[in-house]
């Protein structure tokens, strides 16, 4: 087999531990970034002060189980930024937000490094009494015929359902949506649509500005499009 | 409304579109340099986090793809020789030897299990390479050698690939 051909093969060929990614959330913010990153490190240093000898020993004591080490702790889950999670009582009985639920409203598109993104803000409509933050949350870009171009859905991590939430009325919650390496022709007049569970509410920038096309960063790889979860914003209130 | 993107929306836009776009090679990476799925999505955590707060920090980052990958094989290669050390003193105290097994990896005939049969730098050069599709320049940036030497472990890799494949046909 000729080296073209085996690197042909490694293009083509997907390790298959890569499909056991298990995405995590991230966190809100950078300062909650810090202290997310502090605290994954500080076990290690703890570990360290102890000694390499005190580890093993405990390693054996504990019936050689070195995957106990690390936890499944390891990354905090902030998931919901703060956002209150209900009882399963409470949370059977709330109708999931839907789009009439909420005023949306969208910032001109911007972007750098090869991406191209909005934050999108929805605030709970005072003539809902409160509702439950949607199981899943996406986007999608569209071209002036109605063909999708991109679809980004934020994925429920590690295989757990989305944590469900209570969004009460005049609640604000923000997402960000970025949109990389479009390497098609340019497309027509794109629009953004925001996806509630599997209901679509089309978003446009609250200035009347175009959506951006992000610049090709790879040919024949895919187009992507990103979309965080649902997090609490603190902008002033929108529609009011 | 009427605001531009902040910047500081900006950095957790990029980070997220980081992870999505990267995570899974992230992660096999980290499987490549043995180290289990669980621990390959604490390292893949890891270096999301400290991408965020570089970017936060305004730190220059040029390429962040090419930056991820090179802070991820730092946090990759401490956690492995952490790994070694413990298994090596644990079997010292136990009276064994060694066998330096490599966590997480399959025992199947595909061509990906035949890398993770490579010496540790040709299945990261490989892997970075062929998956990751990053140059020899960023190659040898995360691994901390010379782009020459990164060319050159990919093709000592790829000979022995072929070798490999002989051998299995035979």
């Amino acid at each position: 087999m000729t080296h073209e051909r085996i690197e042909a093969a490694l293009r083509g060929d997907t390790p298959a531990d890569e499909g056991g990614y298990r995405p995590r959330p991230l966190p809100a913010t950078a300062a909650e970034a810090r202290v997310q990153l502090a605290a994954m490190r500080r076990p290690a240093r703890g570990i360290a002060l102890a000694g390499v000898v005190a580890a093993a020993a405990l390693v054996i004591a504990a019936g050689w189980a070195l995957g106990t080490i690390d936890s499944d702790d390891g990354g905090i889950d902030v998931g919901n930024g703060g956002t209150p999670s209900p009882g399963p009582s409470e949370a059977g009985v709330l109708p999931a937000c839907g789009p009439d639920d909420f005023l949306v409203a969208s910032d001109p598109w911007g972007g750098a490094a090869g991406s191209r993104g909005t934050t999108i803000v929805l605030r709970v409509v005072d003539s809902t009494a409160a509702c439950v933050k949607p199981q899943t949350v996406g986007a999608e870009i569209r071209d002036a015929d109605g063909t999708v171009l991109a679809v980004g859905v934020f994925q429920t991590f590690g295989g757990r359902p989305a944590p469900t939430a209570r969004l009460a009325a005049g609640t604000q919650v923000e997402l960000g949506v970025a949109w990389s390496n479009w390497c098609g022709a340019p497309p027509t007049a794109p629009t953004l649509s925001l996806l509630l569970d599997s209901v679509s509410v089309p978003v446009e920038p609250s200035d009347g500005s175009a959506i951006l096309v992000p610049p090709c960063m790879g040919v024949g790889q895919p187009t992507t499009l990103s979309v965080t979860d649902l997090q609490p914003s603190e902008r002033p209130p929108i529609g009011g | 409304m009427g605001t531009a993107v902040g910047e500081r929306d900006h950095d957790r836009i990029l980070v997220t579109d980081l992870q999505a776009r990267r995570g899974a090679e992230l992660h096999g990476l980290a499987c490549r340099l043995g180290l289990s799925t669980e621990e390959a999505d604490d390292a893949v955590q890891e270096t999301l986090l400290r991408a965020w707060v570089a970017l936060d920090a305004r730190e220059p980052i040029r390429h962040l793809d090419a930056w991820a990958f090179r802070t991820h094989y730092r946090i990759c290669m401490d956690r492995h020789r952490w790994q070694r050390r413990v298994r090596r003193l644990a079997d010292r105290l136990r009276g064994q030897d060694s066998v330096a097994p490599i966590a997480g990896i399959a025992d199947r005939l595909t061509l990906w299990a035949m890398v993770d049969r490579l010496p540790e730098r040709q299945r990261a050069v490989v892997y970075l390479r062929y998956r990751a599709d990053l140059s020899f320049e960023d190659i040898g940036q995360t691994l901390g050698i010379r782009p020459v030497s990164a060319r050159s472990h990919v093709s000592r890799a790829l000979d022995r690939l072929g070798e490999m494949l002989r051998e299995e046909d035979r």
